[in-house]
């Protein structure tokens, strides 16, 4: 009987404390597994956050929504802000003789529709378009924001470029690669203007063809997962889809949802102090007046992204915590699994090595068998983590990124299988410790 | 069992090539680490090849660990123990395990099976490949084994589950399977009413034709299995004082 098939029959012969141990030691690993996968999504948030303007104005309410909504085109359909503030913002930027500004540049934003895939019907329910994770984000914007100054980074096209004629989309490089699209090509987009909204098959509402004009250079963040339309094909799928969907607005459809604001340095007020200090004051007198006098709110993207960082931070050191933890329970389980196993192996070890086992065949014996559990348990786990953590991530919300912008495959929780098979080994190579430590004299009385 | 390597192959020809494959003592000291007098001295010892010999004496005097000597499960703290023209006590432990998965039999009180293992799988186990080399060889020897000892019918069940008078026969099936020189049995009836310890005698005896057979028992039942003159009082041997009576017929001791 080969070494390999003895290990087999010690855990195939006692199959509920083989299952038992399994079950036990393949929780522990979904856990860690999914732990380090809620690491590596509240991670990728950085990630992929767009670097974008001074400062955001959005409707009132949280500042990190409002970052995550324009700069990570995640969360849930954000509320509206009136175009007339743009408008208002751009004459004071570009017309204004004889004062400051307030703004170097401003740059509109408005969600207005999802790309419904290639492939997907309009009655296709297992792939509805509109809904979220199923689909690409339209943001209806305007020209000047492939031409953001700094600190916005350049946005470069990779082929065709921006076009203000109807029915024109720039497409994103992720997207772009996803889909296979070439400038030329004709997409559908499906109107989005609530969360809730209904498929194109439920509201009659059909996808509208757009044509690309340009794909976007890649650029490493969440502007690769977006496309974008021009502010009159925005506002048209908004006029047409707020009725279907319900909605009602002070404005009708003349609105908006985030303006990236580029501050203009505050050059008189403090002529020898540093840059940032002189934006920094120019905001936040743009801020007094944005908060005071109007239903929106100025969102400081330095400050606010700095506030995440420490949120998240805070997260993720809970949440490596909670990993060393669970890597701590594994780890007595696993003790405690193999001490239990040693009585029952001590004598039969006891009786191989006084038959002519030789102890290198003996730990080679235990090797397996702490393969074998520690690959079971890593399957285990790997199961339970694929299952699990899509009920986690919802459970989540929005504390992690969204599943139709940040995919985690199971693939993830891998290093955590790897340690679960080595530490199982490196236990079952313990107990052969234990078994061979005393003198040969005192092993032998265990066989009477 | 897993193939030995070329160290059973190179150490059991030398063994099978020796005229009388016996086994000799000399100058052997035992002593446990926490005692300050040894557990037993042996002057001189010698076991003649194909001799059956049934050591008996009082629980405590060192008649098992004599048996863990001879089968090199561990060393004696001074002296030498050759078997055929092997010098034992000069080999290192790997050495020694080979040696005694090649040449040696061992029999315990108790513990001979692993328990979750069904009969056959036990025998399995110690099949040698220079006796079977695929499963299925090993297979039919093991149950050649057990039909030789009477008892195929056990089989297929687990051995944790059969009465301990089987358990011991099929540890002398077991035994046979692996097809040593010498068998060792350390108190193989202890734990026995009196027809299976007759049976495990008949079975041990039976097995061990043509092979070197240490007993080492109290029970006073295993006399009536051995002759009169194959039977030594080890509490007598290990005090060196011992003459030997019938030293050809398979043990002598002397003082050095």
């Amino acid at each position: 009987m080969s070494i390999l098939r003895l290990a087999w029959l010690n855990l195939a012969r006692h199959r509920a404390a083989t299952a038992l141990a399994v079950l036990a030691l393949g929780l522990t690993v979904a856990c860690a597994g999914m732990l380090l996968r809620t690491a590596r999504l509240a991670e990728s948030r950085f990630a992929t956050l767009a670097h974008a303007g001074d400062a955001l104005i959005a409707a009132k309410g949280g500042a990190t929504d409002a970052l995550l909504g324009a700069l990570n085109t995640e969360g849930p359909y954000p509320r509206f802000i009136p175009l007339r503030l743009f408008a208002t913002l751009v004459n004071e930027t570009w017309y204004t003789a004889g004062s400051r500004p307030h703004a170097r540049s401003v740059v509109p934003l408005v969600y207005s529709g999802k790309l419904v895939p290639r492939g997907v019907t309009a009655g296709d329910k297992t792939r509805r378009a509109g809904a979220s994770g199923d689909s690409y984000r339209v943001a209806g914007t305007i020209a000047a924001f492939f031409e953001m100054p700094p600190p916005s980074p350049p946005l470069a096209f990779a082929a065709g470029g921006w076009t203000e004629v109807e029915a024109g989309v720039v497409i994103g490089a992720a997207v772009a690669h996803r889909e296979g699209l070439r400038p030329g090509d004709t997409v559908a987009v499906a109107h989005w203007t609530a969360d809730s909204m209904p498929s194109p098959a439920q509201s009659g509402l059909a996808p509208r063809p757009f044509v690309v004009s340009g794909i976007l250079a890649p650029t490493g963040t969440a502007w690769d997962r977006l496309v974008f339309t021009n502010l009159v094909q925005a506002q048209s799928l908004i006029e047409e889809a707020l009725p279907v969907a319900g909605q009602k607005t002070v404005w009708d459809s003349y609105v908006l949802h985030y303006v990236i604001v580029h501050a203009a340095p505050d050059v008189a007020a403090v002529p020898d102090v540093p840059d940032a200090s002189r934006v920094t004051g120019r905001l936040d007198s743009l801020g007094v007046l944005i908060d005071q006098q109007t239903v929106t709110q100025i969102v400081p993207v330095a400050e606010t992204l700095e506030s995440l960082r420490r949120l998240t931070a805070t997260g993720r050191q809970v949440a490596a915590l909670m990993a060393v933890l669970s890597a701590m329970l594994a780890l007595i389980t696993l003790a405690a699994l193999m001490l239990g196993r040693f009585e029952g192996l001590a004598r039969q070890m006891t009786m191989l090595e006084a038959t002519g086992w030789r102890k290198a065949e003996l730990r080679r014996l235990l090797f397996w068998e702490g393969l074998m559990l520690g690959g079971a348990a890593a399957a285990v786990g790997g199961a339970l983590d694929a299952l699990a953590f899509p009920l986690v991530r919802t459970a989540l919300g929005t504390a992690l990124p969204d599943p139709g912008l940040v995919s985690s495959t199971v693939w993830t929780s891998a290093p955590v299988w790897a340690a679960a098979v080595v530490v199982t080994v490196c236990a079952s190579q313990g107990s052969s410790w234990l078994v061979f430590r005393g003198r040969a004299q005192e092993r032998l009385r265990n066989l009477g | 069992m897993s193939p030995d390597g070329d160290g059973r192959e190179r150490l059991q020809p030398d063994l099978l090539a020796c005229d009388v494959v016996n086994i000799a003592l000399s100058d052997v000291t035992v002593r446990f680490p926490s005692a300050s007098a040894p557990l037993f001295c042996l002057p001189r010892l010698e076991i003649a090849a194909g001799s059956h010999v049934l050591l008996h004496g009082p629980s405590g005097h060192g008649k098992t660990t004599l048996l863990h000597l001879l089968s090199g499960q561990f060393l004696p703290d001074s002296g030498s123990i050759r078997v055929g023209d092997t010098e034992v006590t000069a080999l290192d432990d790997e050495a020694r395990a080979r040696f005694r998965r090649a040449h040696f039999g061992l029999i315990f009180q108790r513990w001979n099976l692993v328990d979750h293992l069904t009969v056959l799988e036990n025998i399995m186990l110690v099949v040698p490949d220079r006796v079977a080399r695929t499963r299925e060889a090993k297979r039919r020897h093991a149950e050649v084994c057990l039909r030789d000892m009477g008892l195929s019918s056990l089989g297929a069940r687990r051995a944790g589950v059969i009465s301990p008078g089987e358990q011991q026969r099929i540890a002398v099936a077991k035994i046979s399977a692996a097809e040593p020189a010498i068998v060792l049995a350390d108190e193989p009836t202890s734990h026995l009413d009196d027809p299976g310890a007759a049976r495990v005698f008949e079975s041990l005896l039976k097995f061990s034709r043509g092979r070197t057979l240490v007993v080492v028992s109290h029970d006073p039942r295993a006399r009536i299995h051995f002759h009169d003159q194959d039977i030594y009082d080890f509490s007598v041997l290990a005090k060196g004082d011992w003459h030997p009576s019938h030293p050809a017929s398979g043990i002598s001791a002397e003082d050095a």
